[in-house]
């Protein structure tokens, strides 16, 4: 954890669907700081959407703790929800109302101060189509749509589920760019995703979600350090041929073949590479991001 | 109060942009205005009369040059015909050979002047005949008094139609969760859906009237009638909602239901009095008959009343039944 306030707070926290010892999240325990990007990662049916519907209030709790913003989600009060944003995966707007009758009636809905729709749906770049019925929108219009719902109430709490889910890069790049944004205003995210890449560029802390259990929780960069291999990538010319091999830094073997490599021979690049999250996942996990 | 009316306005919002929901807004009104112009024709088209069986050959067969006959034995009979829902004009013979024409009272003045014309015209033929005429005491014609009445509980019907469409809708677009991440409450949700199911029968009543051209109809009775009705009909919304994951199976749901109205309603119009206590059990019975009396002005303040609380308390016996089917439909 990255200290200070605590938003989220999760302890031993288990659930079935069928309130039986058939868990589809058993043991889960984690926390996150106020200001903190907390990535959620795992592959479909993990538990990451269970875990995020029972913090928000979808799902009973049905054994162990909960806290958000303070509140035991057992007795919470709606209120609660004045400060709590949520993105959905699938984007559930009225079809029939345009965009901006959309985050108007979702803005009547809260007892707190809320933003100008317009302002929103110029943030997420549907300026243009804000009179269109969501309807008429395309997929990744409406995903923004959902986005950009989720900030009308300024929450100080923000739960994304895959925010940037079938979106081109350069739209990609502009939700990122407005997560980072509420993060530096002290907004909390809890960030579900399959996508690592996403993860790792915005998450400060992120945890591994394999078949409803934790496998481990730290920041990317310390995840890399402890699990990943240091590698390089070598292109050269030997004997007049050109030659591709990858060597480990830390092997001492491998180091000295990389001396070697560029004594003798004519070393065309050279590239370090650093595993992936992605690949560290494989490793702790042993299972594939699908 | 902020919340129940930003959901009411969504509703209408989104009900006035869908064709099928557009139409059942309409269809009321649309029938209302057929009914109008169909009242008077219906009343035109041909002569009917219910003659006593003891009257003059002679006679009988002048009215048949006219019109329809229908032979009946004496004046309770005849009364009785006079009173069904069409035009008939009733015609006895009495002992001292004259006529007395039978009338309930809402025909058209050129339908009783035809019964005397007839009659007038057998004197000219020789056979003088004093002629009286004798008012069953209706004021208004059966078609209106049926038309309107089945209207308006059509109106009534359709507005829970329209809660029940817009909760589908809920569902199909799963809106329902992301207004579960709100600080509204589900009380609020569920009187924020009802509102559009006692507003629309309440301006489509009004319109009816209206547009029929009902002056002498008690309009606070038609609208406590109305309001206690629409409480069926929003229940019964509600479940069509919760029980029908799309629109067509919306539709089939309401196409059920359309049968217990159906049932009630005829039923209440033309089962005989005694045979009624059968339909006690139906809540749309209670509205049916209220509405049908207060149509034709045959009822006091206290039956309204008597009425009402039968029809909430049969209603709060169905909605215990599905609370938990319902409450579990909305999340």
């Amino acid at each position: 954890m990255t200290g200070g306030i605590e938003m989220i707070k999760v302890r031993d926290l288990y659930h079935s669907y069928n309130n039986n010892e058939q868990y589809a999240v058993k043991n889960v325990s984690f926390e996150i700081a106020k200001g903190e990007i907390f990535g959620f990662l795992g592959p479909s049916g993990a538990g990451k959407s269970t875990t995020q519907k029972i913090l928000i209030g979808l799902l009973p709790l049905q054994k162990g703790n909960v806290t958000v913003d303070g509140a035991d989600v057992r007795k919470s009060s709606r209120e609660l929800f004045d400060s709590i944003g949520v993105s959905f995966e699938r984007p559930n707007v009225y079809k029939k109302l345009t965009g901006v009758e959309n985050l108007k009636f979702y803005s009547e809905m809260f007892g707190v101060p809320t933003e100008d729709p317009l302002k929103l749906l110029k943030m997420v770049g549907l300026e243009d189509a804000a009179h269109k019925k969501a309807g008429e929108y395309s997929k990744g219009m409406l995903q923004r749509l959902v986005f950009a719902r989720s900030m009308i109430n300024n929450p100080k709490i923000w739960f994304l589920d895959e925010p940037t889910s079938g979106l081109d890069p350069n739209t990609t790049s502009m939700i990122k760019s407005i997560i980072r944004e509420k993060q530096k205003q002290g907004t909390t995210i809890f960030l579900t995703t399959h996508n690592m890449h996403i993860a790792e560029e915005l998450c400060d802390r992120v945890a591994f979600i394999t078949n409803g259990e934790i496998s481990a929780i730290d920041s990317p960069r310390s995840l890399k350090l402890s699990f990943g291999e240091r590698l390089v990538a070598v292109e050269y010319i030997e004997d007049g041929k050109s030659k591709k091999e990858t060597l480990s830094m830390v092997d001492a073997g491998q180091k000295q073949r990389l001396n070697d490599l560029i004594t003798r021979c004519k070393v065309e690049t050279m590239h370090t590479q650093e595993a992936t999250l992605e690949e560290i996942f494989i490793k702790i996990t042993g299972k594939e991001l699908k | 109060m902020r919340r129940l009316l930003s959901i009411f306005r969504r509703d209408v919002k989104s009900s006035v942009r869908e064709f099928l929901l557009l139409y059942i807004i309409l269809a009321p009104i649309v029938v209302t205005i057929g009914l109008r112009f169909f009242i008077p024709s219906v009343n035109a088209i041909s002569l009917q009369f219910a003659l006593d069986k003891g009257m003059e050959e002679a006679a009988v067969q002048e009215f048949e040059k006219y019109g329809r006959t229908e032979l009946l034995d004496g004046r309770t009979a005849l009364e009785n015909r006079v009173n069904k829902v069409d035009d008939i004009i009733g015609v006895l013979q009495k002992e001292d050979g004259g006529y007395v024409v039978i009338t309930q009272g809402n025909e058209k003045e050129s339908a009783k002047l035809m019964a005397y014309q007839i009659l007038s015209g057998m004197k000219s033929q020789g056979a003088e005949r004093a002629v009286t005429f004798s008012d069953i005491g209706a004021k208004i014609s059966s078609v209106a008094v049926y038309g309107a009445s089945s209207v308006i509980l059509m109106a009534i019907l359709l507005g829970g139609m329209v809660i029940g469409l817009n909760i589908i809708e809920e569902k199909e677009d799963m809106t329902i969760s992301a207004l579960s991440v709100t600080p509204m409450r589900r009380l609020e949700f569920i009187a924020g859906k009802s509102i559009v199911g006692f507003v629309l029968p309440v301006i489509e009543v009004l319109a009816v009237i209206w547009i029929l051209g009902l002056r002498d109809v008690n309009v606070g009775m038609v609208l406590v009638m109305t309001l206690s009705s629409s409480i069926i009909a929003v229940i019964f919304g509600f479940l069509m909602g919760v029980l029908s994951s799309n629109q067509i199976t919306g539709i089939a749901n309401m196409k059920f239901l359309l049968i217990f109205v159906s049932a009630s309603y005829i039923g209440a119009a033309v089962l005989p009095a005694d045979k009624h206590i059968f339909l006690y059990w139906s809540p749309l019975y209670w509205s049916s008959i209220g509405l049908i009396r207060v149509i034709a002005n045959t009822i006091t303040w206290a039956q309204i009343v008597q009425y009402t609380v039968w029809i909430i308390a049969l209603t709060g016996l169905v909605f215990l039944l599905f609370k938990g089917k319902i409450q579990k439909g909305l999340t």
